[in-house]
């Protein structure tokens, strides 16, 4: 059952702050059928922004955002990407990091965390955003002439998140996305007995694996999609007919990130992603994994991915067929909501 | 006419509010993108110099619970505007950010980001909001007092411009420090254009000192006249020119192509937005108490209010007033001209004004005399209905003001530029010359 459950989203930053060009390389990557195009934060325009700006200018493809839970404001977030998920119906999503750095920290007055206190901080952020998407029912909104009323108060709910360092009250102040919950996909490390859980009511949807060995990689995404879906971020140099990947990454000079880096062939390339589908194929499961590509240059890197390596890999069925909105595409149950539930 | 006495128009999607009518069968969402899209697309073929997005960071709540009776629950400003950036190619994207429960370096970011990604159409609305029960839903929790709200925002404004300006900041504060360098290069217009909207007098000495324009509340002619003597005394003292800080109060268009017509428009407009269920909840606020038993189409309650001073709905923005001294004078003013209780919020409600309800050319007529006296340098328009609320003013409005020579003709490049502000300090213009030396280079 190895067929049709790989996810692919390529990373836009290379870009830079145009969004002019940010949104034709989306548009390129839904035509050639990417599932979701990413968005990072380090030093260019703000992230959710620059996603925000692609939604009118595509369809189908889900625009991630890379965005910071320890240093940002929970309820700020929650609202920003409840409103992607709104201007875009349902094609948002958020790739969590915990950037645990004096910069980070000084820029808002507040200091850095002692590494133990990472899982369950982000654990807090996230059970924070996942009540405040649920505190407005779907149908929250009556327009109930007859009563004078607009909303219904009983669907409205407060969050009361008391987290270890911070707490919110709620209501959110924007309605509950289209999706109901958007997919999270937080980093490995940050998955702990009592802090973050994966595929929990408020955990996070996809564990990020990162690794520099592929076959290691490989194995932690075996094993870890037996739980739930995965995820692993690859910086890929792709030979072409006039440079191979490697000259290009010995041209550019730069600092090696931590995610595991691909230097080849296209063909060599679709090979891998094709093991990537073998190792976290579930046949009692129908979620999906995501391989999360940086082109190390993107105007070359994409060429080569849209016109080799997503044919081909169309070609032999690996590609999952994208979806309404981005849980249809990861293959997430529908999200209830748990006030909902309990009334 | 000359150009310094053109009118410029804004438009201000409420999203939250009481004026917006949500029952009639034109009534469009609230929240979806098309809705925004087609607001703002309108608002840029009638040559409107901005769309504004208001703010308010917890749901509005009255006595205790959750407010039900009004239009609630919208997108985020700054991700809606930058979607809109990318439908639009002119218009200014103003965007409502309070100061309290903002942090200086990720606001500065994010606004100067909304300004390279629209190029250069944005602005920051500074709104001091700082109640505790709105921190509630933040970090911080509520940790500033009344009355140190505007210190703390002009610390925060000077911070925010720092960042902007490109210099390492490493501002001490009472509350928090800031250590951030900016990474965002600035945009065509330099930075954000600023506006302000809170209405005491520090708020007023803050926006002479810290602003380019006020969205202020004082529409009618008089008042908007003495508004802008009060806002030209408070500008000079701090050195600034007549006229320099511009001044843009909100309003609300009832227009139609015949005085009557407009008359019968009025009476629709305020019936849908004030029935039974909102007339007694206005009147709640000040009793303090639920009145349920209450004829809507009755006197006033004949018993006191059982609070001292009145709660309000909560985010709303009211001021408390001493409950006892407003229920005997609205009585009594009730009483006099035979209303009841509809009737009296109807026309007590500050939407009462008629100020610009009138045939398209009574109202093209009026307006010229704003511009003529200099009383204002434009309005931020509130439509009553959304998406279509400025349809009948695009179509036929913008065109009377053109024929009048007092509404551009045409766009220029930047909001700035679009709200004739001259950058002012000596500093900005120094950093307008880097600027624009580097884009002449490139
Ligand atoms: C026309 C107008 C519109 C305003 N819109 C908002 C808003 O959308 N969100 C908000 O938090 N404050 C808004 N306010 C500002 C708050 O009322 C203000 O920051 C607060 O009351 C404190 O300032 P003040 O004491 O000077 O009035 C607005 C004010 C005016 C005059």
């Amino acid at each position: 059952m190895s067929e049709r459950s790989l996810l692919l989203a390529l990373n836009l930053d290379g870009a830079g702050n145009d969004p002019i060009e940010s949104a034709s390389y989306a548009q390129e990557a839904e035509n050639a059928g990417f599932h979701a195009v990413s968005f990072s934060a380090d030093g260019l325009l703000d992230a959710v922004q620059r996603a925000s700006f692609s939604a009118p200018k595509t369809q189908r493809i889900a625009l991630i955002p890379v965005i910071d839970a320890l240093f940002t404001e929970p309820f700020h977030t929650a609202t920003q990407l409840a409103s992607l998920d709104i201007i875009s119906q349902g094609r948002s999503g958020w790739i969590l990091e915990t950037q645990n750095e004096a910069v980070q920290a000084q820029a808002v007055g507040r200091e850095t965390l002692p590494d133990h206190g990472l899982s369950t901080e982000a654990a807090d952020v996230i059970t924070t955003h996942r009540r405040l998407w649920d505190s407005w029912e779907e149908n929250a909104v009556i327009r109930d002439v007859a009563s004078g009323r607009y909303l219904d108060a009983n669907k409205l709910h407060y969050a009361d998140v008391q987290g270890k360092s911070f707490s919110v009250k709620g209501p959110a102040i924007t309605p509950r996305p289209p999706q109901g919950q958007l997919p999270i996909i937080a980093p490995a490390p940050l998955f702990t007995d009592e802090g973050l859980q994966h595929c929990r009511l408020n955990g996070a949807d996809v564990v990020k694996l990162n690794g520099a060995n592929f076959d290691e990689l490989l194995a932690q995404a075996q094993i870890a999609s037996r739980k739930g879906a995965v995820a692993i971020d690859l910086d890929v140099y792709l030979d072409t007919a006039t440079e191979t990947g490697a000259q290009r990454l010995a041209a550019q000079g730069v600092q090696p990130t931590e995610r595991a880096e691909f230097t080849g062939t296209p063909k060599r390339l679709t090979e891998f992603l094709a093991r990537f589908a073998e190792a976290t194929a579930n046949p009692g499961d129908q979620r999906r994994h995501l391989v999360h590509l940086y082109p190390g240059d993107l105007r070359v890197d994409s060429q080569v991915l849209i016109e080799e390596v997503l044919p081909e890999l169309k070609h032999s069925n690996l590609l999952a067929p994208v979806g309404n909105t981005l849980r249809e595409s990861f293959g997430l149950p529908v999200a209830k909501n748990r006030f909902q539930e309990a009334s | 006419m000359s150009k310094q006495n053109q009118l410029r128009f804004g438009v201000f999607f409420q999203g939250v509010n009481s004026s917006t009518i949500w029952r009639s069968e034109a009534s469009g969402s609230q929240t979806d993108f098309a809705s925004f899209r087609q607001l703002a697309q309108t608002a840029e073929r009638g040559i409107f110099s901005a769309f504004f997005l208001g703010e308010g960071l917890r749901l509005r709540e009255h006595l205790g619970s959750i407010h039900e009776l009004d239009v609630a629950g919208r997108p985020d400003a700054q991700t809606m505007l930058a979607a809109l950036a990318a439908v639009t190619s002119k218009i200014g994207l103003v965007a409502t950010q309070n100061t309290t429960y903002n942090d200086p370096a990720d606001l500065a970011h994010r606004l100067a980001s909304l300004d390279l990604i629209s190029g250069g159409r944005a602005a920051w609305n500074i709104v001091t909001t700082h109640n505790a029960w709105t921190g509630a839903n933040f970090r911080r929790g509520g940790y500033l007092e009344h009355h140190e709200r505007y210190s703390h925002a002009e610390d925060f404004v000077r911070t925010v411009r720092q960042i902007w300006e490109g210099s390492p900041v490493h501002h001490r504060g009472r509350h928090y420090d800031v250590d951030y360098t900016g990474t965002i290069p600035a945009s065509p217009q330099l930075r954000p254009v600023l506006f302000q909207a809170g209405d005491s007098p520090e708020g007023r000495d803050f926006a002479a000192r810290q602003t380019d324009v006020i969205f202020s509340a004082h529409v009618g002619l008089e008042d908007a006249l003495q508004f802008r003597q009060d806002i030209n005394e408070r500008a000079a003292k701090v050195g600034r020119a007549e006229n320099s800080v511009k001044i843009m109060p909100g309003a609300e268009f009832i227009i139609a192509e015949t005085p009557g017509a407009a008359e019968e428009k009025y009476h629709w407009v305020r019936e849908n937005q004030i029935g039974p269920q909102q007339a007694l909840a206005y009147i709640e606020q000040f009793w303090g108490t639920r009145l349920d038993g209450v004829d809507p189409y009755g006197p006033l309650p004949e018993f006191d209010p059982v609070v001292e001073r009145s709660s309000v709905t909560r985010g709303s923005g009211f001021q408390g007033a001493k409950s006892l001294e407003l229920a005997n004078a609205w009585r009594a003013e009730a009483k006099d001209k035979g209303q009841n209780i509809i009737q009296f919020v109807r026309s007590r409600s500050h939407r009462a004004d008629h100020t610009f309800t009138g045939s398209y050319d009574q109202i093209a007529d009026r307006l010229a005399q704003y511009a003529e006296l200099g009383a204002v340098d434009g309005f931020n328009i509130t439509p009553w209905l959304i998406p279509t609320g400025l349809d009948e003013i695009v179509d036929h409005l913008v065109p009377r003001l053109q024929e009048r020579g007092i509404y551009p003709e045409a766009y220029a490049d930047t909001l700035r530029e679009n709200l004739g502000l001259s950058i002012d300090s000596n500093h900005e213009q120094q950093a307008i010359k880097i600027l624009s030396t580097a884009q002449e280079a490139s």
